[in-house]
């Protein structure tokens, strides 16, 4: 009762950040298969998890507010949307798809960089920025599936992502990720496994930038 | 003002009385390095090495139950394995590597004869998961552990929670390995001026300086590099080191340089495990060093030494076992726990 007054009289308000999964202008719905333009073919995804951290409010160019220990692993089966206290107001989201490579290199923690949450490579260090996985008739391995664990956080191999987004103080923030330009059909014929830092993970996390926008 | 004065004393002993635990655990004489390990993020306590020393000895951590990390990693062999020159893991599956000695794991920032892994704490995740080493996820683990009726508690009174995650685990696991620290071998004696060197041990360190302390430089015995030592590429195994994690070609056939402290213990020798003895280690290094690009500079011109050279260098190695690590009991296997 007492916070709650504390935080009305600093102005400070909880602002929910959500991730909505889609094709084009469509929703995408778990295992169920979906044209893909890019792919000239149909998809179906099984797995989307991803980091998102380091979140930044800006206002007017300038950043007012900076999340502390800012780490959430978006995870379709689990959650989507995670909640954060600002206290300014603000016309500008930023954050990083992806672990910085400080926290790479720092050993164990816990929350959602877990090792237990299946985004960390266990025959070499690192976390996996971004997964997914699912299957179309396009990929000539076995089921047809891909899989894309995405990460890497050494140069040449960085993956992080840095994304900033218009937006406004009045409404909770929707982010929709667009899964379009990622799924290009010469990744999936050519690449259907990315399993570790490699050039071709750096492209596809080069391809981040242009998933991500509010919805409108 | 008496009240301030109770406070910075309580304050005080709270602080010493801390020092002195992670002090009875960790100890390093002072011509050792800064240790690069970060204690700070994962204080030293007995409650928690003796959680991981609990889990080093645990063959729960397999699939199969059968293979603990000391099954690979022996005591008695200053943690290392001498039965085979690969490892062996779940199913009698022989790996690719020779286990490696652990010990004075504080002072190495990377980790594997290739470097693939950064840090101590996230080495554990590799073993677990090999298929050829425990074959387990770190997910099913924790469920095993939590449904254990032996380690709830264990995690309880070292995390103050005894809901088990990924993160205590690993940290349980290093802080135990972080605990193994080498020092009393004839050499650090010799170093605290406790106890000289023989003659012939005294020429043997002689040598020792001129062609191999470059690579394995002392006190650690390791510069903590990646060096090429010109071997021959065994092709049954095609193992080009750290190239593997880099894919740089001057990377190819550069494997970490090991510490050459407690040799008596630690053979056979290299990555693969090719050599069973020191004779032959020196033969490698005096008449078959294989020119390679990427073979580090100290080597290029070869290493010359008489074959009563060879004699003393050894001599000086062997100033280099600690038995008082190797059979110190608080590094054994936990009995009271099994
Ligand atoms: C089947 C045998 C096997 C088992 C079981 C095993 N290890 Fe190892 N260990 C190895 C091998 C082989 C290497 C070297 C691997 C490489 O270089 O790729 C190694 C490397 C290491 C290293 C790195 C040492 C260095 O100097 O770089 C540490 C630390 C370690 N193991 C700890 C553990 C722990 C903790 C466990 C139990 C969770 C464990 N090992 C289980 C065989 C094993
Ligand atoms: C240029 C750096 C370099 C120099 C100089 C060097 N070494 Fe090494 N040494 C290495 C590397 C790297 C390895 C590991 C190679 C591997 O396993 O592929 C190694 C491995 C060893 C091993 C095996 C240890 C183990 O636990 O498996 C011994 C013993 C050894 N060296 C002794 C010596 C001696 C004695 C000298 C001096 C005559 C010497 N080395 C000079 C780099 C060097």
């Amino acid at each position: 009762m007492i916070l709650q007054v504390i935080s009305v009289s600093l102005g400070a308000q909880v602002k929910t950040i959500s991730f909505l999964p889609y094709l084009e202008n469509e929703r995408i719905i778990k295992d169920s298969s979906q044209y893909a333009e890019n792919a000239h073919e149909n998809i179906s995804i099984s797995t989307l998890k991803f980091y998102v951290s380091k979140i930044y409010f800006y206002k007017s160019g300038k950043k007012v507010f900076e999340e502390t220990n800012s780490f959430h692993l978006m995870d379709w089966d689990e959650k989507m949307s995670f909640h954060v206290s600002v206290k300014n107001e603000f016309d500008e989201v930023g954050f990083s798809i992806g672990i910085d490579s400080a926290t790479n290199v720092s050993g164990a923690f816990g929350g959602d960089l877990d090792p237990t949450k299946g985004m960390y490579w266990t025959w070499q260090s690192g976390y996996i920025n971004f997964k997914i996985e699912g299957t179309s008739p396009i990929c000539k391995t076995r089921n047809h599936a891909f899989q894309w664990h995405i990460g890497g956080y050494k140069y040449p191999n960085t993956t992080i992502q840095e994304i900033k987004l218009r937006c406004t103080t009045k409404k909770d923030i929707v982010v929709v990720v667009d899964l379009k330009e990622l799924l290009e059909q010469s990744s999936l014929v050519e690449h259907p496994e990315v399993m570790s830092p490699s050039k071709q993970a750096v492209h596809l996390s080069s391809i981040f930038k242009t998933c991500f926008s509010i919805a409108p | 003002m008496m009240k301030h004065l109770l406070i910075l004393l309580f304050a005080f002993v709270l602080l010493t009385a801390f020092n002195n635990e992670v002090q009875s655990l960790f100890h390093a004489p002072n011509y050792f390095p800064k240790p690069s390990y970060d204690f700070k993020k994962n204080p030293l306590t007995k409650e928690k090495v003796l959680l991981g020393r609990v889990l080093f000895f645990d063959p729960l951590l397999s699939i199969d139950g059968k293979v603990s990390c000391a099954s690979c990693h022996s005591p008695y062999n200053a943690f290392a394995h001498t039965d085979h020159s690969l490892s062996h893991g779940i199913f009698d599956s022989i790996g690719n590597r020779n286990a490696p000695a652990l010990f004075n794991l504080a002072w190495q920032h990377d980790f594997m004869w290739d470097g693939a892994i950064n840090h101590l704490d996230v080495q554990a995740l590799a073993p677990i998961s090999h298929p050829k080493e425990m074959g387990e996820n770190i997910n099913h683990l924790v469920e095993k552990l939590q449904s254990s009726s032996r380690y709830p508690s264990l995690f309880f009174k070292a995390f103050k929670d005894s809901a088990i995650t990924g993160e205590n685990l690993l940290k349980a696991l290093a802080q135990f390995q972080l605990t193994l620290v080498s020092n009393h071998s004839k050499y650090d004696e010799v170093r605290q001026g406790k106890n000289s060197f023989s003659e012939q041990e005294n020429k043997g360190y002689q040598l020792f300086l001129q062609n191999c302390n470059a690579c394995h430089t002392e006190p650690l015995f390791t510069n903590e590099q990646f060096e090429c030592n010109g071997l021959s590429v065994d092709t049954t195994l095609n193992d080009f080191g750290k190239n593997r994690i880099t894919h740089l070609s001057v990377d190819s056939l550069v494997f970490k340089v090991p510490s050459l402290r407690n040799l008596r213990y630690t053979f056979p020798y290299m990555h693969d495990g090719r050599f069973k003895k020191l004779g032959q280690v020196l033969n490698h290094y005096t008449n078959n060093i294989q020119p390679h690009p990427n073979l580090s500079k100290e080597l290029k011109n070869g290493i010359h030494l008489s074959s009563d050279d060879k004699a003393d260098l050894i001599a000086f190695l062997m100033t280099l076992n600690d038995s008082s690590f190797v059979f110190n009991t608080h590094h054994q296997f936990p009995k009271e726990f099994f």
